[in-house]
């Protein structure tokens, strides 16, 4: 079930109307719970079975961390490497078993071998990467003490399956989710207007902004080859605008989406595009994934910032190739990961504190994440190669037709349309912080927003690419 | 219903209330737009008109038009035109449609006098366009079915217009440009004409104003009773109310009158056909045809169509056959025809009558296709099957409308074809007929994407191949055009130039 279709706007009334209907908590809970599982039983019933048992791996993984007698250190860890093989398991087996097996035939190739290796054809369940990471989460927590294992399975296989997070994020933690769960919730007019405002500038960012922009990507690196420098460097700029409202989008109107059953789930993003350096982007952007990683890999698996610099280096190098693998099993999302690992050590270039140098400062990292992005949209290692070369080569001369340039021109409107609401928001808490705006103001700009989407929003279902990972 | 879901009705209410709130300043908005924008338009095409002596040329077309070359043309025409002075009025609109054009096109006609009227338009029209053209046609469709939508719940429909899909356009349409009022009609009945009650009954009849309508039609009635006419509307207007006794009566009152008797046997065979007794339809249709046996094509068709329901069908033929020597030049007869013999498998009948037709006004080409594709003849039925240009059929009649009333009034028409378009498309359209010339903007388009870019002419491609142009492409519409009727109806009608007015 797509964000963007009518069957989830269907779905969401009805399920709200009986959420609010129903008196006790714990019976919300469960409407909850069995709505979760409709949601994503609607793409693949299949895989629910695959969603219930990471889920139930960790809540008994849990319960065992925290169980009296079995408090040893290794016992614990024991625990812990049970919750960690399975998660890992799953996902090495449905994202990550093809990339292996082709990967070592191609190096067994190199070193003379000829082998037969098996392939299997294997579905990806969507937001496989999504929910295993939180289960995972969970279990960390509690074998760090971060958190006391639950008892009560209802709050946490919610937690896991809650529908407006649970195909593309964000990715919760428990401490952060289940006492939203756990305390009685009530209907909050402020938080169901902030709802709406999310779900209204999600829906914005995904079918106008990402969809209208996706014409224009699809067209330049369907054939980056050919492209002209300037094509590329316009197609990437699309494509950083267009990636981020399709995720972005998304996280807007899960957040929004949540908020109308009175529970807030975290930030993604925060005005990415402003960053100064390359460090800063990364707290802004894909915010709940950047921190799953720094708790989890970077500092609690390898150390985090340890002498010598050296391996320091390394923890954070390893930690970037693991978010570019953590989007898929491609060479691509390595060297995407890689790339912007050695972008992480460039410091600000300019030091002075003034609005010029801070413009200049947001335009080298924002040129930095594009040089990254072309690895993570290109088909394959080759074509980014290519598309390097043809951006240093020549700058005109195109032999590729983009969309005509109306459409071009409409693809710079939806940038700065983007540009512009996050500047204007830049020091509020997020894109649709306007509860100070008089009411009459808001409701302009809800108007100007709808407008925006009839007009130009695309209504073609277009999933989003973050199902994908 | 505890306080949480009480809140929650509270803001589930409000938010309707937002909405629907939001909805009407939208609309509004496009009003406003569309108003001033037309007022504007009104200005310029007023400005000078009242100058005696000047060559008037009212130009229809949609938004590719309005305010586009029209002004370039005007300029052009009188820069080379001599001492003829020209006044062009542009009636271009945004999302226009020929059901729009009609409903104005005899005002437009009374107030302008034009000498020609240039017609360049076609790509809205139906579901095609909308497709075609994207958001703008999908915005005019949802502003279209608001509108039909909110009239339907007011209940404000026309009788019998509900079957008519292009009427809800034009209600749209009226509501955003009222002509100004026409005087009320008088009371007394002995001051007005018959034939003036009946417009005015229509007119209400069409506005939803039945009430008006009726008064109007018993007006027209008492005015002249000799005449069916009267007799027929008002029947049909108590049918549409459900009430056929009285609409029977009607019908039996027109048939006894001395003119028009034909239209009420017509319609007093539908209300028995509707009724389900076959024969009493079959004895009226039967009489009608005898009454006017030149007037009553859908005496015909009903006739048939009863006894091809009834297993009847050597009669059916044979009424359809005396249909075609009725009416030798109605396509409908050939098709009519055709089908029935597609019907008994008679494939070589069916393609001879098919062809007939075909010859005749080839859009009706699908009976063709058929016979071929049922044959297993892909490539004729491919040929014919998208050989044509694809006009709705009822926007198709809007256009041979168009040329009837404006030849009728001995207005020059010129039809000119969009940039890239084949001017093929248009003569199927409206036919070689003495008084229309086509114009062409293939060769000059394409001469100009040979020097420049594609966005140095068209601001967007918006119809695929083409769009609205940039100020060069309206120029190249213009002066092909300027050049077309200076040769063409000024100059040497056998030179062709620049551009190229195909007669």
């Amino acid at each position: 079930m797509l964000f963007n279709s009518t069957v989830f706007l269907l779905f969401f009334f009805i399920t709200l109307t009986l959420h609010w209907a129903i008196r006790k908590n714990t019976y919300r809970n469960l409407l909850l719970l069995v709505a979760s599982y409709i949601f994503y039983g609607w793409w693949d019933y299949r895989f629910l079975l695959l969603l219930f048992a990471s889920s139930l791996v960790d809540y008994l993984c849990g319960l065992g961390l925290a169980k009296e007698g079995w408090q040893r250190p290794r016992t614990r860890k024991l625990i812990l490497s049970v919750s960690l093989s399975v998660n890992l398991g799953l996902l090495l087996f449905f994202k990550y078993f093809n990339f292996f097996v082709e990967s070592s035939a191609a190096f067994l190739r190199v070193l003379g071998f000829s082998p037969h290796m098996p392939a299997l054809n294997i579905i990806l369940p969507v937001g496989i990467s999504f929910y295993t990471f939180q289960t995972m989460a969970y279990a960390l927590d509690v074998y760090r003490y971060a958190i006391p294992a639950t008892k009560e399975p209802l709050p946490y296989f919610l937690y896991v399956a809650y529908f407006p997070q649970l195909v593309a994020g964000p990715i919760e933690r428990a401490g952060n989710l289940m006492p939203q769960f756990m305390r009685e919730r009530h209907f909050d007019m402020d938080m169901v207007q902030k709802g709406f405002r999310c779900m209204l500038w999600g829906y914005v960012l995904k079918c106008v902004v990402a969809d209208n922009l996706a014409v224009v990507v699809d067209g330049v690196f369907a054939d980056l080859a050919r492209c002209s420098g300037g094509q590329i460097v316009f197609g990437v700029y699309c494509f950083a605008f267009q990636i981020y409202g399709d995720f972005a989008g998304y996280s807007y109107i899960a957040m929004g989406a949540s908020l109308f059953f009175g529970v807030r789930l975290t930030q993604n993003f925060r005005s990415p595009f402003f960053s100064e350096s390359v460090r800063d982007f990364w707290k802004r952007w894909n915010i709940s994934l950047m921190n799953w990683l720094r708790d989890y890999v970077y500092i609690f698996a390898l150390g985090g910032r340890i002498k010598p610099v050296s391996r320091w280096a390394g923890n954070v190098l390893i930690t970037f190739v693991a978010s570019g693998l953590w989007h898929g099993a491609q060479w691509t999302f390595i060297v995407f990961g890689l790339v912007n690992g050695v972008f992480y050590f460039m410091k600000k270039p300019f030091r002075q504190e003034n609005a010029a140098a801070r413009f200049l400062n947001m335009t080298a990292t924002f040129h930095l994440f594009c040089c990254g992005l072309v690895f993570f949209r290109a088909a394959t290692l080759s074509d980014a190669l290519a598309a390097y070369r043809n951006v240093f080569r020549s700058l005109g001369g195109a032999s590729v037709l983009l969309p005509d340039h109306a459409f071009c021109g409409r693809a710079f409107f939806l940038m700065g349309l983007v540009v512009f609401v996050e500047w204007v928001q830049r020091k509020r808490e997020d894109a649709v912080a306007i509860e100070r705006v008089p009411a009459w103001g808001r409701f302009l700009i809800y108007l100007v927003f709808l407008t925006l989407l009839f007009v130009f929003g695309n209504f073609n279902h277009a999933p989003f690419i973050y199902f994908q990972f | 219903m505890n306080d949480d879901f009480r809140a929650y009705i509270k803001f589930l209410g409000n938010a309707a209330l937002k909405a629907g709130l939001a909805i009407i300043i939208l609309f509004a908005c496009v009003g406003i737009y569309n108003r001033s924008s037309l007022f504007l338009q009104e200005r310029r095409n007023l400005k000078g008109l009242s100058a005696e002596g000047g060559y008037k040329i009212l130009c229809f077309g949609d938004s590719t038009t309005q305010a586009q070359w029209p002004p370039i043309l005007e300029e052009e025409l009188n820069r080379r035109g001599g001492n003829i002075r020209f006044k062009v009025i542009d009636r271009g609109r945004v999302f226009n449609r020929i059901s729009r054009v009609l409903y104005f096109l005899e005002g437009d006609l009374d107030k302008y006098q034009p000498d020609m009227v240039v017609v360049m338009m076609g790509m809205l029209e139906g579901r095609w366009g909308t497709k075609e053209t994207g958001w703008g046609g999908w915005l005019a469709d949802r502003f279209d079915s608001f509108w039909a939508g909110v009239r339907l719940l007011v209940g404000r429909w026309g009788e019998g217009e509900r079957r008519n899909g292009e009427r809800k356009l034009i209600k749209v349409f009226e509501w955003l440009e009222r002509r100004p009022k026409e005087e009320a009609p008088p009371k007394e009945a002995a001051s007005l004409k018959a034939d003036d009650y009946i417009r005015w009954g229509k007119r209400y009849r069409g506005e939803g104003r039945f009430d008006k309508a009726e008064k109007m039609f018993k007006q027209g009635i008492a005015a002249s009773p000799g005449d069916a006419s009267g007799y027929v509307l008002l029947g049909r207007l108590y049918q549409a109310k459900d009430d056929d006794e009285k609409a029977e009566e009607l019908y039996r009152a027109g048939i006894r009158a001395v003119n028009q008797k034909a239209k009420a046997y017509f319609q007093l065979g539908n209300l028995y056909r509707d009724r389900g007794e076959y024969d009493r339809a079959k004895r009226m249709y039967v009489a009608g045809m005898k009454e006017a046996p030149r007037d009553l094509l859908g005496g015909y068709i009903e006739l048939a169509e009863l006894h091809r329901m009834n297993g009847e069908i050597e009669e059916a033929k044979k009424i359809y056959e005396k249909m075609i020597k009725t009416f030798p030049e109605n396509p409908y007869a050939y098709d009519s025809l055709g089908t029935l013999y597609l019907e008994c498998q008679e494939y070589e009948k069916a393609e001879e009558v098919f062809n007939r037709g075909y010859l005749l006004t080839p859009e009706f080409e699908q009976g063709l296709s058929m016979i071929y594709f049922l044959q297993g003849k892909t490539e004729l039925a491919k040929k014919y099957g998208g050989a044509n240009y694809r006009l709705p059929p009822n926007s198709l009649r809007g256009y041979r409308k168009l040329r009837d009333v404006v030849l009728g009034r001995g207005i020059k028409l010129v039809c000119m074809q969009y940039p890239r378009c084949p001017v093929a498309d248009l003569e199927k359209v409206f036919g070689k007929k003495a008084g229309i010339r086509y114009v062409e903007n293939v060769a000059n388009f394409e001469k100009a994407l040979e020097t420049h870019e594609v966005k140095e002419i068209f601001r967007d491609l918006f119809f695929g191949n083409f769009g609205h142009c940039t100020d060069l492409g309206n120029r190249l519409i213009a002066e092909n055009l300027a050049d077309a009727i200076l040769r063409g109806v000024f100059g040497d009608r056998d030179s062709v130039g620049r551009g190229a007015m195909l007669n």
